[in-house]
């Protein structure tokens, strides 16, 4: 219940359970989890005291960073948008950028990770920072360790000789 | 809504979150990123499997790759002595190349005249002196028509190019600043248009204005030169022109970072990239106030960085920042020594380093993006 007294309390906020892969359960805000396109498609049709979203394609060290880079976009585009409303500058976006570049700084099987989690959550700003980083990684390389990387059969119609 | 519907529509929705299977990470990858990886890569990956091959091949995806990558992929440089061919100094060789950097595939030897988002705007060293638009990963090109106005020997010519998803077809404009024949130290423009396949002279005119025939560069829809006092603004559209009392002081040079134009200079032991701010006595520009800061000074001599222990500065004769765009790079040149700057991870690398100490770059470069757009000769 609202306190009209004290305007300044918030109500509790809402929060979801998502379950990863190996059972976890996280409990997050439901902004946080709206972040994800595929949980807000469903949200208005879910059943108001049905909050559990089972991730089965999910695992939970992933979730784990998923849900960190959701909070952080969450609480950033809120300082960002209280700093643009006073017309103060900042530098909050820059500052959300360089978080971004730390964030998806990861070794290859975790990217690989967060780069599958993005697409089946449809997270579309994290898919983008994992897609290019993706490119940074492989565009140097071979197209021999391209299909190792990515379990390709070579049934290439080119003449691999005749390319370079 | 009745409430079975309702009642359907949730279970559907459990049901779909569970059957929703993770793509495979090759299918991710290739609808992807593919798109975002230079040309070279690309054409390297043809190889990797049947099906990337096609995907590669396609105009769609051709397309798609030239709005999606806009790396700085290396710099092309043009001697200003005659007979010598265009060079191609990459950012990294194993990603980023061309290949016939002499551009030999032309029928004319040429110099370079512009470089903008993957095409090069060349003109033949002989003869009636036609420009010529190609670009050197597809090795396609196409001889503009001749102009109707005179350009001089030295033409302040830019090549306009904004790949996006709607320029499908690749247009492009070149747009030259010509002295005026009636009026002294007037500025006039003559537009070429590849939609219409012709050259005409602008209406507009720009007073007291002289330009700096190499000075052109194209960022965010506009043609910027250097004119004696200012910068030359030019809007390719609208076929407007505005002077900026902001100027570039001596021996510094105009890149582009994230879409803005900025001054790069090297003096002391710092490269300093600052924006122009063309706009600081007018509104700001957007209604968030300020746009974001792109100032990055950079010590050359950090002891902190992987080759600090070099002294870059050691040969100050022509020491100079080369054009570089997208902001991810910095390009700048210490006698006969190429070197890059990565912003994000600090790193330093030497991109050419001149054996015999002899610098055989002396003359103009062009900040290049391996594009795969293609040049239609209609």
């Amino acid at each position: 219940m609202k306190d009209s007294f004290n305007p300044s309390i918030e109500p509790p906020k809402k929060t979801v359970t998502l379950v990863s892969s190996d059972g976890y359960d996280f409990e997050v805000e439901e902004e946080v989890a709206l972040e994800s396109q595929v949980i807000k498609d469903g949200f208005e049709d879910k059943a108001v005291d049905d909050r559990e979203y089972l991730l089965f394609n999910v695992h939970s060290d992933t979730l784990e960073l998923i849900i960190k880079y959701c909070e952080k976009h969450v609480s950033s585009r809120k300082s960002i948008s209280a700093a643009a409303a006073s017309s103060s500058s900042s530098n909050g976006e820059e500052a959300l950028k360089e978080w971004d570049e730390h964030f998806i700084s990861v070794d290859t099987n975790t990217l690989y990770d967060i780069l599958m989690a993005a697409d089946y959550l449809n997270i579309k700003s994290l898919l983008d920072l994992a897609i290019q980083k993706v490119a940074d990684t492989i565009h140097g390389r071979s197209p021999e360790q391209i299909r190792k990387k990515f379990n390709i059969e070579n049934d290439s119609i080119i003449d691999p000789w005749a390319s370079e | 809504m009745s409430l079975q519907a309702k009642q359907e529509r949730r279970r559907k929705f459990a049901e779909d979150l569970a059957k929703r299977q993770g793509k495979d990470v090759e299918v991710i990858v290739r609808e992807n990123a593919l798109p975002c990886l230079p040309a070279k890569s690309l054409l390297k990956f043809r190889v990797v499997c049947k099906d990337w091959c096609q995907l590669i091949a396609t105009p769609f995806f051709t397309h798609n790759q030239s709005h999606k990558f806009r790396k700085m992929s290396g710099l092309f440089h043009q001697s200003q002595m005659g007979g010598l061919a265009p060079a191609f100094i990459p950012v990294d060789v194993a990603a980023y190349g061309v290949p016939d950097p002499s551009l030999s595939f032309l029928p004319v030897p040429v110099n370079i005249k512009s470089s903008t988002n993957g095409l090069l705007l060349c003109q033949g060293q002989t003869g009636e002196k036609r420009y010529y638009v190609c670009n050197p990963v597809n090795m396609q090109w196409k001889v503009l028509p001749k102009q109707t106005c005179d350009h001089g020997s030295d033409p302040a010519v830019v090549l306009v190019f904004e790949p996006s998803v709607l320029n499908f077809s690749a247009d492009y404009k070149v747009v030259c600043a010509i002295a005026s024949v009636e009026f002294p130290d007037a500025t006039e423009f003559e537009i070429y248009s590849s939609e219409k396949n012709s050259w005409k002279l602008s209406r507009e005119i720009c007073f007291n204005q002289k330009v700096v025939p190499t000075s052109g560069l194209y960022v965010d829809k506009t043609v910027y030169w250097q004119s004696s006092r200012a910068i030359l603004a030019f809007d390719p559209i609208s076929e407007h022109a505005v002077t900026h009392g902001a100027y570039a002081s001596y021996r510094s040079c105009y890149i582009e970072m994230n879409g803005q134009l900025c001054y790069g200079s090297l003096a002391g032991k710092k490269l300093s990239v600052y924006p122009a701010n063309l706009y600081q006595n007018t509104m700001p520009m957007n209604m968030y106030g300020s746009k974001p800061k792109l100032d990055v000074v950079v010590d050359i001599l950090s002891p902190g960085n992987t080759s600090g222990a070099r002294d870059y500065m050691g040969n100050r004769e022509g020491a100079q920042v080369l054009p570089s765009v997208s902001g991810d790079v910095l390009v700048f040149k210490t006698g006969g020594t190429i070197t890059s700057y990565n912003i994000c991870t600090k790193q330093f690398k030497d991109l050419h380093k001149s054996e015999s100490g002899q610098d055989y770059f002396n003359g103009r470069f062009f900040a290049y993006v391996n594009s795969l757009v293609s040049v239609s000769s209609i």
